[in-house]
């Protein structure tokens, strides 16, 4: 392969085209995940009646179907929506449902003298979760949560199986002029790779800021 | 009931976890500035009644009255912002400095003025020795020095009873007089108090009242002095005999 055509399909094809469709989808799912998780993790967490049972059922088939039939099953049955929409909502259903597991295990997780402190103090919900619940939740479950990011990103490239022109996609495409798989899916893995080890490196300060933001100075787990 | 200075009526409350009956009819009014100290065997049931009080522990049968009305569970919020609790394991805020841990209650729930709550924080801490942990993190903090700090906590929303739940049973030996001491105080200024405590040294010399629970039954309720000296009970007199022994 010439090094033009090596230039046009990294920067021109997978750098310019693709990569802002990824990015979008990891944003647009990474919200979506996070509503879907913190609302869903709380109501589980706090074992809500009906709700909860719900979403654990929600929670069993997402763990137990592939994503990728996720996937083809919404844009099958979606009347109206973008491929593009349709994988937000699809990748925010499969994360959303992982997320919603940890916040539970988190609250699950925070010791019930909290909780029962502020019953004693006649606290009302919504402080006692924001102000005490929360932000312990997160200081337990932040690991697990950056974990599921990258997993996230990774699971972005199942939206190339609804021809969601992201970087997978455009990788099969690109593989039909090229036909070197070495250099084309090579090309995507290190793109794939470094914003996973860029966010597991960042997660790593993250964690020790916000331990030190939550609990102050020299808090050992 | 009539009683103005009865704070806390308990009448034949019933509490049960699943078959286990734990409390069994157990009825008891505390009156305005009394000190009642409840003892007595493992499993007797002292703490869930305690804990029954301010609505931890739901009841099963019986009625609690508060100043004469009836708690409910329409009243229940209300009632326990006048109820203090002292825990055994602190259960202080992890995640707030000792500041945010006194304030949260009087400036979220009681709406009041953040500066003078924080000067009668500052004020209560140097009074219990501890007035250089204002911006400390619990997990900074002594034992002892956190039961303080929930003693305080529970003193800044100027409730009408504390209640106590074991306060010393998770400290070390050394740590348990400055608690107890801090209690000394809160005696001297008054308060109406129901302690749940093994230190029965300390509740001869406090309290105005001794309670003896057994088998989910208050089996004494005694003033101290004929408590300790002139009741006639074969099971309060061989518990007195093995605890004051050790």
């Amino acid at each position: 392969m010439s090094l033009a055509s090596l230039k046009t399909l990294f920067i021109d094809t997978l750098i310019v085209q693709a990569l802002p469709v990824t990015l979008q989808l990891i944003l647009g799912s990474f919200i979506g995940a996070c509503v879907i998780g913190l609302v869903g993790g709380i109501i589980r967490g706090l074992k809500v009646p009906v709700l909860s049972q719900i979403l654990g059922v929600y929670a069993q088939i997402i763990r137990g179907v592939p994503d990728m039939l996720v996937l083809l099953f919404l844009y099958a049955t979606m009347v109206t929506g973008t491929t593009y929409s349709i994988a937000v909502l699809g990748i925010s259903l499969i994360q959303g449902a992982y997320i919603m597991e940890i916040i539970k295990g988190g609250i699950f997780a925070v010791d019930k003298g909290q909780w029962e402190a502020a019953k004693a103090m006649s606290l009302p919900m919504p402080i006692t979760l924001l102000r005490i619940i929360i932000p312990q939740v997160m200081l337990v479950a932040l690991p697990a949560l950056i974990g599921q990011l990258v997993m996230l990103i990774k699971g972005t490239s199942v939206a190339s199986t609804i021809g969601c022109m992201e970087l997978t996609k455009r990788a099969v495409i690109a593989m039909s002029g090229y036909s070197n798989a070495l250099i084309v899916y090579g090309c995507v893995l290190i793109i794939f790779f470094i914003m996973c080890h860029a966010l597991t490196v960042a997660g790593k300060q993250l964690e020790k800021y916000v331990v030190k933001r939550i609990m102050g100075d020299n808090y050992e787990r | 009931m009539n009683d103005k200075n009865v704070v806390l009526s308990l009448q034949h409350i019933t509490k049960k976890f699943g078959k286990l009956t734990v409390l069994d009819d157990m009825s008891l009014d505390v009156h305005e500035h009394e000190i009642v100290v409840l003892c007595g065997p493992s499993g007797g049931g002292k703490s869930t009644l305690l804990r029954t009080i301010n609505g931890l522990e739901k009841i099963n049968g019986g009625e609690i009255y508060y100043r004469g009305n009836l708690v409910t569970h329409k009243t229940i919020k209300d009632v326990r912002s006048h109820i203090g609790m002292v825990f055994q394991s602190f259960n202080l805020f992890e995640n707030l400095t000792v500041r945010d841990n006194l304030i949260i209650a009087p400036t979220k729930l009681q709406k009041k003025n953040k500066e003078e709550t924080i000067k009668k924080a500052q004020e209560y801490l140097d009074t219990f020795g501890i007035g250089d942990k204002m911006d400390s993190y619990p997990h900074q903090l002594s034992g002892g020095q956190k039961q303080r700090v929930a003693i305080v906590r529970s003193m800044m929303m100027e409730p009408d009873v504390m209640l106590f739940d074991e306060p010393t049973s998770a400290l070390d030996p050394e740590m348990i007089k400055e608690v107890l001491d801090a209690i000394r105080r809160l005696a001297k200024m008054g308060m109406t108090m129901i302690i749940v405590t093994h230190e029965i040294g300390f509740a001869r010399e406090v309290a105005s009242r001794m309670l003896f629970l057994e088998k989910a039954k208050i089996r004494v309720d005694a003033p101290t002095e004929e408590f300790f000296t002139s009741v006639e009970d074969e099971r309060l007199k061989q518990f007195l005999s093995v605890i004051l022994k050790h």
